[in-house]
């Protein structure tokens, strides 16, 4: 690592607040948020991509990202700006948003979560979630 | 009672975004034993003392979380047996062909209202460096990095989680050791099919299928305590502990692999016996039976699942 990239900070901030948070170039945003103890914007959760509690959006600026989980950010919603504050790194200077999953989207999403649930394994037949029965929405049977 | 029927979890089947980072974790720092790699790309782990061929499996995808949890069961024709009560209990069983994964038998499953996939299945090879059996020595190869001596148990988020207990109670006869009542209903639920205080555990949830940890076994809260060093060593993200359950009494830390799964590694519990009551928690010490030191609800716990 040169001395340049040593040097570098970030500043990132967030909108109708007066945070404003160094961060590094190596540093995740989360991160630097947690050390600073300003959390109340952002959820701290796995810390790796994986549960989703960070989601932010980028408002302005430029970030370096990791792979993150595809149930928390789409494709079109990376393109949006959106991301999990863990897997990103500052590449400027950041105003972002703190951007939780809406809950009602999660419901939303429950009935193809179900659905989907059985075909994540490979080599398995299809399985249906549902008790028998005539409420059951969507049973073929 | 002897143990019959359904008798231990055997495997965990558990979803990575990045494969390196997950076997750095697993093997590196978790300190499983690398099994192989099969054709599909999916990594087989295994626990030192564990003399069945893998207990954890990794399979890379776009996002985290636990494919299935399955059981092992006594007997082949257990699995006939469990199949009729499931189909009379009134679920749906799915068939998985002996060798999906390398060196298990046939597996029978059923996704229940949960969201969660649970599987039984009678056979599994034994591990080619399994625990020594003449004269037995302690271990074959010394332990390494947090030293699990078995995956243990598995806790998993959804809806529907009276309905969960009771289908493990009356289709495979699950029994439940302790668990959590609110005023609107079953909070949460600790079921074994063993002596064990827990093989499974159930937290009541709005999204199905999620995720809370896997565990591993160790051997005291000396071996905690060491894990906690590997894990403030190589930076892995901690969630809570070193501490103890009120729940099952357990000795614990818990913190997340690279792709955000929640890993727990614990030592102690109490022996639970059939004859046993459910031993049971309300909601004015319910700080106390998740966590005893801290006796206060942690958001990030109780919340964070993948």
């Amino acid at each position: 690592m040169d001395q340049t990239e040593i040097r570098t900070v970030h500043r990132i901030r967030v909108p109708g607040t007066d945070i404003d948070v160094p961060c590094r170039p190596q540093q995740n945003v989360l991160d630097a948020f947690e050390r600073r103890g300003l959390c109340r914007d952002i959820r701290i959760g796995c810390r790796n991509g994986g549960c989703g509690v960070c989601r932010v959006q980028v408002l302005e600026g430029t970030v370096r990202a990791d792979r993150m989980g595809a149930n928390h950010v789409t494709a079109d919603e990376r393109l949006a700006g959106y991301a999990l504050a863990c897997r990103i790194y500052p590449e400027s200077d950041l105003l972002i948003a703190a951007a939780p999953r809406n809950p009602c989207a999660t419901r939303a999403r429950t009935d193809e979560t179900i659905a989907t649930a059985d075909r994540r394994l490979v080599g398995t037949q299809t399985a249906c979630l549902h008790r028998h029965g005539p409420a059951c929405p969507g049973h073929d049977e | 009672m002897a143990i019959t029927g359904v008798l231990r979890p055997g495997l965990c089947q558990i979803r990575v975004l990045d494969m390196a980072a997950a076997k750095t974790h697993y093997i590196d720092r978790v300190g499983l034993d690398f099994v192989g790699e099969g054709p599909d790309g999916r990594v087989y782990l295994k626990a030192y003392d564990e003399f069945d061929r893998h207990s954890i499996v990794l399979r890379q995808a776009d996002e985290s979380g636990c494919d299935l949890f399955a059981f092992r069961v006594a007997r082949p024709s257990d699995l006939d047996s469990f199949e009729q009560r499931i189909k009379d209990y009134g679920y749906t069983v799915y068939h998985v062909e002996a060798g999906e994964m390398p060196g298990v038998g046939r597996r029978i499953g059923t996704v229940i209202p949960s969201g969660h996939r649970i599987e039984l299945y009678a056979e599994i090879e034994m591990a080619d460096r399994h625990p020594p059996i003449t004269n037995p020595d302690l271990w074959t190869d010394e332990p390494h990095g947090m030293r699990p001596i078995r995956m243990d148990h598995a806790l998993l988020y959804g809806p529907n989680i009276e309905e969960v207990q009771d289908f493990f109670e009356k289709a495979l006869d699950f029994r439940c050791a302790e668990k959590v009542m609110l005023p609107d209903g079953l909070l949460a639920t600790w079921l074994t099919c063993s002596t064990k205080a827990h093989d499974i555990a159930f937290v009541k949830h709005p999204e199905p299928g999620k995720f809370h940890h896997v565990s591993f076994f160790l051997e005291d809260w000396n071996a905690v305590g060491w894990a906690s060093d590997i894990i403030t060593r190589y930076n892995i993200s901690r969630d809570i502990g070193p501490t103890r359950h009120g729940i099952t009494r357990g000795t614990t830390i818990y913190f997340f692999d690279p792709s955000g799964n929640r890993n727990e590694v614990f030592a102690g519990g109490y022996t639970y016996y059939p004859t046993d009551p459910t031993r049971m928690w309300d909601e004015t010490e319910l700080g106390k039976g998740i966590f005893y030191y801290e006796q206060q609800l942690n958001e990030r716990f109780l919340t964070v699942v993948t």
